[in-house]
């Protein structure tokens, strides 16, 4: 009896543990490896039914072609539902294998999706929720249709995820390009109540550039922002590291690249009923390239040059201020977490109608600090 | 002196008779059919009265020796100088075995069953008429395998003999490296019809009594017709018969058997076999080789290392590959899973299967190699590297990347020093392999979890099988996956040893205060 009692207990604990989770065994040829997603609202030629309001496309290796073979090296797998899950499970119907999303690098939404609340908030809530789906993925907005992305055929790299993935990735080295995963993305969106500043990416014939971002608020594109304002707006978050500054001295083109770039806010007064903030840029670098002949280690002239340097710095970070104050109206450069967070008391009494206490009343001063370190081989 | 002696009672007890032919006619009686024994009859004396009968078995007593110590000197030699004695009886006996017998051991009995005994042993036995005793003369004398180098430990650095199959061989190779008087060695003969010499040796006052109490009553339990190996002894007293893990280490060589003598261990020598046991034994003392201490201390510390992941290899390497590749790809390197799904492209078997198939072949070659002579062996060498290698990869059965999963498994299981051990973990892979199978990675950790439950529970002779990693002596970590400086290895193992200090740390009078080698330089 008490043989049997055991052996019971035995199973049962067993069957915790074997129960436990969920298992999915897929072969590794059978699974189709969704490197990239693109959204697009669909249009009324692709339309089987009236409901239908995105076409997803998903890009998966023809993993056979990759390491040698002439074919093409990836496949794009398109769908039409008027949601996530169904064009998932149309590609169950529709493809012998198994899509997997464990690789997927980037999203891109094509400009019509940003354009449209509605549609944009749908789709969003479907792939930050679905658990397949992982949030480090990178976030793109194409002009255009996403789709497009999928017909570039990079020059030097077998497959266009990973080469977008890791134009993505140089933002450690250019503060123009801009990272923005779907994990922050989402966050941003919630905490601005549906204000963004998205890295756009521009499909070309053979290589993609990623030039610009796009600026939503309440979850629509109301613009984009320049090559070089996206780097201003790098600063700004405090997202830049590595980059480079051209100024022009005494009618010489001079550059300087920095390596760190640090941005702190410090709440410098408060009067009148307005707040001034005070943006503090900390950038150290070298001096790359003069002219031949100056003596580049003079002290006076290393001086000059991080004058100019600083004055560019903070002139085109408050012009870019201005253009979120008085274009956007929208607080996405990081005031209103600055408050909210470091001056609690201070952000209650202007809470209720921020916006406009934002455009109006908030008063940006940026100072920078050029530390320049090196200034490359000399004689 | 025999073991058994009061349980093999039943046949009829034999006793010494006073008359040669008696005696003679009650050994062929017993003896009957072995036609191995010599008896030799010889007469001394200027009379030729005094009869004498020389009982051996032929190839295991030295005849050289028996010509030169008894018949040579009895016969010979006797009649140089005329003995005294000149009538049987108890003046001769005592002439012959104090006087004239120039051999090193000698032994009185007077009981025909031990006669027998040490006939079958291979010593001589000599039957003087009218005398009621006999001498057993230590003449044992067979053809023995010298010492030779082992081949199953060979080491880079270190002592080249090895144990041979003879008992005495052992013993004094073991003494050689011990020549204190607290070293012991407790004879005992096992096996109802094989007698065969075990040994066990200790120092006295290193190890632990209790240890030393249960060795001998593990070994007192043990009630068997024969030992033919000492593995007969290792699987009657090993604590868990149903482990993959071995828990008696075995060793070929004497200068592992005397370390762990000094560290407080017991060794168990077996006639017929040149392998040791050692217990107790732990698993982390399975992961050294004798060479650890013979090399410098971070050599045998990394070496240490490479063992220890070679084990972890060796036993999860497989089931990895088919839980990562058909359950969980995502923690793959985007570029590594496009090539891994490239390679399975084709592949008619699941990983599972494929898997099985790879390593089921291997465990056949390693197998078919290892019984081989070594001229065929090498064929069957080229013959694996070739089906493995690349005819099952060409043909499309097995993906290319599967057969360097099996090499490497393959190649870490051979750096386990302990063949017993690498064993264990050949039989746990093909169990986390079926886990992994079933339930991927986390069947992998449910199996890994069963192992360590399992070797946490073990113990062998009464000591933790996974000390010193359970029990926490901080002084014991010294000699695990790093093993410290030698003079920094100054106790023995807390659980083992009773006498713990073993060295003085004097390295603070290696170099010399500076003006005295100033001084050295001038003169």
């Amino acid at each position: 009896m008490k043989a049997i009692k055991r052996l019971g207990a035995a199973a049962v604990m067993s069957c915790l543990l074997l129960l436990a989770g969920c298992w999915d065994k897929v072969e590794i040829e059978d699974r189709l490896f969704v490197l990239a997603i693109g959204v697009d609202s669909a249009t009324e030629a692709e339309q089987k039914i009236s409901e239908d309001r995105y076409t997803l496309s998903f890009v998966a290796p023809v993993v056979d072609q990759i390491i040698e073979g002439e074919g093409p090296t990836f496949h794009t797998y398109k769908t039409v539902e008027n949601n996530l899950i169904t064009s998932l499970t149309q590609l169950l119907e529709r493809f012998s294998k198994k899509q997997f999303f464990g690789h997927t690098r980037a999203i891109f939404f094509g400009e019509d999706i940003m354009k449209s609340d509605k549609l944009l908030k749908e789709v969003l809530d479907g792939v930050s929720r679905y658990h397949e789906l992982h949030n480090s993925m990178y976030a793109y907005i194409v002009p255009g249709r996403a789709e497009e992305v999928f017909e570039v055929k990079p020059m030097y790299d077998k497959l266009l995820a990973p080469y977008i993935a890791g134009i993505t990735e140089n933002s450690n080295y250019t503060s123009k390009a801009m990272r923005l995963s779907l994990l922050d993305m989402t966050i941003m969106l919630e905490n601005q109540q549906g204000g963004l500043v998205i890295p756009k990416l521009v499909p070309g014939e053979k290589e993609v550039r990623l030039n610009g971002a796009g600026v939503l608020k309440g979850y629509k594109l109301i613009g984009y922002l320049g090559d070089k304002e996206t780097s201003v707006y790098n600063w700004l978050m405090n997202k830049a590291k590595g980059g480079a500054i051209s100024i022009e001295y005494n009618n010489t083109p001079t550059v300087f690249r920095h390596f760190t770039f640090n941005r702190k806010i410090r709440l410098a007064k408060v009067e009148e009923g307005k707040i001034y903030l005070n943006y503090e840029m900390e950038t150290e670098g070298s001096i790359e390239e003069y002219k031949m002949g100056w003596k580049i280690l003079d002290n006076v002239l290393l001086e000059e040059i991080s004058r100019e340097v600083e004055k560019r710095i903070e002139g085109e970070s408050e012009k870019l201020i201005e253009k979120f104050q008085k274009q956007f109206k929208a607080d996405l450069i990081g005031v209103k977490d600055y408050l909210s967070k470091y001056q609690p008391k201070l952000y209650k009494t202007i809470e209720k109608d921020y916006e406009k206490f934002f455009t109006d009343s908030i008063v940006v001063e940026v100072t920078a600090n050029v530390k320049i370190r090196r200034v490359g081989l000399i004689k | 002196m025999g073991f058994f002696r009061k349980k093999e009672k039943k046949m009829e007890k034999l006793i010494i008779s006073k008359s040669l032919d008696e005696n003679m006619k009650r050994l062929k009686e017993r003896l009957k059919d072995c036609d191995d024994i010599v008896y030799k009859e010889f007469r001394v004396g200027v009379e030729q009265n005094l009869r004498f009968l020389l009982v051996y078995v032929d190839g295991m007593s030295s005849r050289d020796m028996l010509n030169d110590a008894v018949l040579n000197a009895l016969m010979v030699h006797a009649r140089e100088v005329p003995p005294e004695a000149k009538e049987p009886g108890e003046g001769l006996y005592k002439l012959v075995r104090y006087g004239g017998l120039p051999a090193s051991e000698l032994a009185d009995k007077d009981n025909l069953e031990d006669a027998i005994l040490a006939i079958l042993i291979g010593d001589a036995v000599l039957f003087i008429d009218t005398t009621e005793k006999c001498i057993i003369i230590g003449a044992k004398g067979w053809p023995m395998r010298g010492v030779s180098e082992p081949n199953t430990e060979a080491l880079i650095r270190g002592p080249r003999d090895g144990f041979t199959e003879t008992f005495r061989v052992n013993t004094a190779l073991v003494r050689r490296r011990i020549r204190d008087s607290r070293l012991k060695l407790k004879q005992l003969r096992l096996g109802k019809r094989s007698f065969t010499d075990i040994g066990v040796m200790y120092i006295e006052d290193i190890v632990s009594p209790e240890l030393l109490e249960e060795v001998f009553r593990r070994i007192s339990t043990i009630d068997i017709d024969a030992i033919i190996e000492s593995g007969y002894i290792e699987q009657l007293i090993e604590d868990n018969c149903m482990s993959p893990f071995p828990q008696i280490s075995v060793t070929e060589r004497p200068d592992e058997v005397a370390a762990s003598l000094y560290e407080g261990r017991v060794a168990i020598l077996v006639d017929n076999s040149p392998f040791a046991l050692i217990v107790p034994t732990t698993l982390n003392s399975l992961f050294q080789s004798p060479e650890d201490y013979y090399d410098r201390w971070y050599v045998a510390s990394i070496l240490r290392f490479i063992r220890y992941f070679a084990s972890i290899l060796s036993l999860v390497l497989p089931a990895s590959y088919i839980a990562v590749t058909s359950f969980h790809p995502g923690i793959l390197p985007d570029k590594l899973v496009i090539s891994m799904a490239a390679a399975r492209e084709g592949i008619p078997f699941p990983v599972v299967i494929e898997t099985f198939i790879m390593e089921v072949t291997f465990e056949l070659l390693r197998e078919a190699g290892l019984r081989l002579p070594v001229p065929i062996g090498s064929a069957i060498g080229i013959v694996g590297g070739i089906v493995i290698g690349s005819a099952a990869v060409e043909a499309g059965i097995v993906s290319p990347i599967m057969v360097i999963i099996v090499a490497i498994t393959a190649i870490s299981s051979f750096s386990i020093p302990n063949y017993s051990l690498s064993v264990g973990f050949r039989m746990l892979r093909f169990f986390l392999m079926i886990l992994a199978g079933v339930l991927g990675l986390y069947g992998i950790m449910l199996g890994v979890l069963l192992i360590l439950s399992h070797l946490v529970k073990l113990k062998s002779f009464g000591i933790p099988y996974m000390s010193p990693y359970v029990s926490f002596e901080g002084s014991d970590f010294k000699d695990t996956i790093v093993r410290v400086p030698t003079f920094l290895m100054a106790r023995r193992p807390i659980l083992l040893a009773r006498n713990r200090i073993r060295l003085r740390n004097n390295r603070n009078l290696i170099n010399r205060p500076e003006q005295e080698s100033e001084r050295d330089d001038k003169e």
